[in-house]
């Protein structure tokens, strides 16, 4: 149950990455991917036949590259917009997941995706369901938690 | 009506209550809505826009990632049309031609979206 959770999880974040994001996820890690720090995390609450929680964690500085890709720009974007980048990533994941996770079409209710503060970060792996790593180009990371209530 | 936004303009706001008031007080060609918003959700502010005789007849593309046939049907029962996300820029380029007429032409070099209508 768990591993076809995992997978799941794991595959609709690299359909994520690659359609909104334009950049090539990788399974194994490199050592550079490995040692990312984390530079901010989103969440998303969602209701429906499945409750709980997404939680994306993303490392090594590859928010500014996912967030210009998003929209075409060349030149890094701004704080708040890189913020809402990975808010509207958050939100796609989540979204695409839920129907393969439950094997429904039901209707889900996602909540408005809320950044994850610097204190709460070291929590956000406590107590999820599952989790994956997603390497991002040659030196980023996502860490994707999933929480079921 | 009170117009703020120039032609060729975007204009984004975060909830459902605040894109209506967008819509009652400017000129607008095309709303893209998504379901999930704080305050007012975008079924609630689709329901709205077609009951007001002002804003009925604007164009209305709601983005998300639904995928209940329930819920989209219902969507288009109230006027709006659906693409799905994650969607590539020529879907959506597509998407907001079909619903503004706007044609081939009147994108300019940058992919942006050039205002050639009468004024009002």
């Amino acid at each position: 149950m768990k591993n076809s959770m995992e997978r799941i999880l794991y595959d609709t974040a690299v359909l994520t990455f690659e359609a909104l994001g334009f950049l090539s996820p990788t399974a194994a890690l490199n050592a550079s991917q490995r040692q990312a720090l984390v530079d901010t995390g989103m969440q998303v609450e969602f209701h429906g036949p499945l409750s709980g929680q997404l939680a994306i964690l993303i490392c090594g500085d590859i928010l500014p590259v996912l967030a210009a890709n998003m929209v075409g720009e060349e030149s890094p974007t701004s704080i708040p917009f890189q913020r809402d980048a990975l808010g509207e990533i958050t939100n796609v994941l989540c979204g695409n997941m839920l129907p393969l996770l439950s094997n429904t079409k039901a209707e889900f209710h996602l909540q408005t995706p809320t950044i994850i503060s610097d204190d709460k970060i070291a929590q956000v792996s406590r107590g999820a369901t599952v989790s994956v790593q997603v390497g991002l180009d040659d030196y980023g990371r996502a860490d994707v938690f999933l929480r079921m209530n | 009506m009170q117009t703020t936004l120039a032609p060729g303009e975007t204009r984004y706001e975060s909830d459902g209550e605040k894109g209506l008031k967008v819509l009652e007080s400017n000129r607008i060609d095309l709303a893209l809505v998504d379901l999930n918003m704080p305050h007012m959700n975008g079924e609630e502010m689709i329901q709205r826009t077609k009951q007001n005789p002002a804003t009925a007849n604007i164009p209305i593309l709601v983005v998300s990632t639904e995928s209940s046939e329930t819920r989209i049907d219902r969507i288009r029962s109230h006027g709006a049309d659906f693409l799905h996300k994650p969607f590539t820029p020529e879907i959506l380029r597509t998407a907001v031609r079909e619903l503004t007429g706007v044609s081939n032409e009147e994108f300019d070099g940058t992919d942006s979206l050039r205002y050639s209508g009468p004024d009002f």
